[in-house]
């Protein structure tokens, strides 16, 4: 491969280019003239060169117009004007120079060495330009992949288990993050949840995170498993294990929901938010003022049985935790939420949220407000206790077609009326196959799907919460009585094709919402017999 | 005889030498005759762009020969340009001129 450095010259004068050439060694150089821009121009669109040398003052085309023409080809590709300008003083050249940071100037009456210099100069330049950019490229997609990574060691968006329904939101401030957060089973009725932001952000702090998940896999969960014991293993395993040269905050808690009783440890890790709609309680175990230092701080930290919080909950609680990103979103003045207002807007929220959306809903509500500056990562992490009711059928599916038919059974062999059955299965069918197919972009192993029938006494109502791409089409929320209509209504109407049309001729009010890359779409079938 | 100083020039400045600093020499030669001819014309005609632009390029091509006198000349025709003052071009024209008949017996 040639190590000449290609010059492309253009000049009106054919003298300056045989000077051009013959001043420049042909064993280091390659030089190609045009005295004719238009020419030097479809050249330079089908031929490669390092660098390129301009005349200013050229008839017809000049130097700058030249380089616009040029720069919509390659915007880096370094540009030398030669110029003889006499004259300045409207600091034309300056100007002309400076707005590119790839232009550079030479006065005509050079020497060889200076042009060479010149040469080699600013093509070293651009040579270091490429070779930072290839790796700034590089850099950022292995980081997209190790987010992608993060993501799947993460539990999925929503998960039910045997006593608990528990929806997250996982949003890294850029590809990765330092925030974790873990939730499964001890023991009958009792799970551990565990929420922390290991400290700083990028690739340190996520590396520090799957470190931390492997510790939390590997932890014994034995009858003398506490909260602070469960913290002096951290503290130590930061300390030792990883050098001592990271910390984080965290709470773990374990939440009992036979008995509905909570036992957690924060180590300086913002409280968990425990709000029951009924009562109107909303409780911060932060206001017990336990607890404080975050683990791997100090080697000698030790983590008291005093400082554990026990706390009861109703059945109908929210129980929500945080990380502290969500307190430092900022506005377009860079203020950040106060922690009252973050208080009262989860208390807000909770009275018309479950588990399910909460997380999204909280985010899309903060970001309404103008808090839409990430500055931290953030993780939202919500639960609520199953509660048996014979009339609610919830179900979290994967994002597969037989998954779909099996759920569409499902609900409708809850139906004794058989007309409502098939309306229900065909609804289940049309709108999820639509969502998997033309909604979802990630079909990885985590994604799932929520879907919940609710009976009334004399309506159904099906509600689908799913992370795809927000629906275009603005659903008719009016009651539909008339489900006979011959479809001329329905045919000027749809604008999503055959599916639509047959999902707002069984349902009778559709609603759908979207909250921070979720969708909760809501339809009512009437259950008349 | 201009040629050996240009030829020096070129050869110590420019690293110009042998067949490649003689085609050169000749091309400069050709370019300062049809540039002296349009100057002269435009100036005639009085045309300050077309006067501005042709010294722009006498200046440019005999600096980087060395011929600083030529330059010289050129520029103070571009300067009388910028304020319409035709009167002192001729003189300076002429000068050019003197130097175009020392070059064409070069050739």
């Amino acid at each position: 491969m040639s190590t000449k450095i290609k010059v492309l010259a253009v000049d009106d004068e054919k003298f300056n280019l045989m000077l051009i050439s013959g001043c420049l060694p042909k064993n280091d150089y390659e030089v190609t003239g045009f005295t004719n821009p238009v020419e030097a121009l479809q050249t330079f669109k089908k031929e490669f060169f390092d660098v390129i040398l301009l005349d200013i003052m050229m008839p017809g085309i000049d130097g700058f117009e030249l380089r616009k023409l040029l720069r919509k080809i390659s915007k880096y590709k370094p540009i030398i004007f030669l110029t003889a300008m006499v004259d300045d003083s409207k600091s034309t050249l300056l100007n002309e120079v400076s707005w590119d940071p790839y232009t550079y100037y030479m006065k005509k009456s050079f020497t060889q060495k200076a042009l060479k210099q010149k040469i080699d100069h600013v093509h070293g330049i651009y040579l270091s330009q490429k070779q930072l950019s290839s790796n700034y490229n590089r850099m950022e997609a292995e980081l997209t992949l190790a987010g992608g990574v993060q993501q799947l060691l993460l539990p999925s968006w929503c998960v039910a288990n045997e006593h608990a329904l528990t929806s997250s939101l996982y949003l890294p401030k850029s590809q990765v993050s330092g925030d974790i957060y873990a939730f499964f089973q001890l023991d009958e009725g009792k799970y551990l949840l565990f929420i922390g932001d290991i400290a700083g952000h990028g690739i340190s702090a996520a590396l520090y995170m799957m470190a931390v998940q492997s510790f939390i896999k590997k932890t014994t969960y034995d009858k003398n498993f506490a909260p602070h014991v469960f913290l002096n293993e951290l503290n130590e395993f930061f300390c030792n294990e990883l050098g001592g040269s990271s910390y984080m905050t965290c709470s773990v808690a374990i939440i009992d929901f036979v008995t509905n009783h909570i036992h957690m440890q924060s180590a300086g890790h913002p409280g968990l938010f425990i709000c029951s709609s009924e009562s109107g309680v909303i409780i911060n175990s932060d206001n017990y003022k336990k607890g404080g230092i975050p683990a791997g701080w100090f080697a000698n930290t030790q983590y008291n049985p005093e400082d554990n919080i026990e706390l009861d909950f109703p059945d109908d609680a929210l129980i929500i935790g945080v990380t502290d990103g969500l307190f430092d979103i900022c506005n377009e003045n860079e203020a950040s939420l106060a922690p009252s207002m973050l208080s009262e807007i989860i208390g807000s929220l909770s009275g018309s949220s479950d588990a399910v959306t909460f997380p999204h809903r909280l985010v899309n509500a903060i970001t309404q407000m103008g808090y839409d500056h990430l500055t931290d990562d953030i993780c939202i992490v919500a639960l609520e206790k199953k509660i048996c009711d014979p009339t609610l059928l919830e179900l979290l599916i994967p994002p597969s077609l037989p998954e779909v038919s099996k759920a569409a059974v499902t609900f409708s062999q809850q139906n004794n009326n058989p007309k409502t059955a098939v309306k229900i299965e065909l609804l289940i069918h049309e709108y999820l196959n639509n969502v998997i197919i033309h909604g979802l972009d990630n079909k990885n192993s985590k994604q799932r799907i929520f879907l919940s029938q609710k009976k009334d006494e004399d309506k159904i109502v099906i509600r689908v919460v799913d992370r795809g791409r927000n629906w275009n089409y603005n659903p008719d929320t009016e009651a539909k009585t008339d489900t006979d209509n011959d479809g001329q209504l329905y045919d000027a109407a749809a604008s999503s094709g055959r599916g639509l049309k047959i999902i707002r001729d069984i349902t009778s009010s559709i609603a759908s919402s979207s909250y921070c890359g979720m969708n909760e779409s809501i339809f009512t079938i009437e259950n008349k017999e | 005889m201009p040629r050996k100083p240009i030829m020096n020039y070129m050869r110590e400045f420019l690293g110009i030498t042998g067949q490649d600093a003689d085609d050169l020499f000749d091309c400069f030669i050709e370019t300062f005759e049809e540039l002296c001819q349009k100057l002269e014309s435009a100036i005639e005609q009085r045309d300050v762009m077309e006067i501005r632009r042709v010294t722009h390029s006498i200046i440019g091509s005999s600096s980087n020969l060395g011929c600083e006198d030529i330059s010289q000349h050129a520029m103070d025709i571009n300067t009388a340009a910028k304020s319409n003052d035709f009167e002192h071009m001729h003189q300076p024209m002429q000068k050019l001129k003197e130097h175009l008949e020392i070059f064409r017996s070069c050739k």
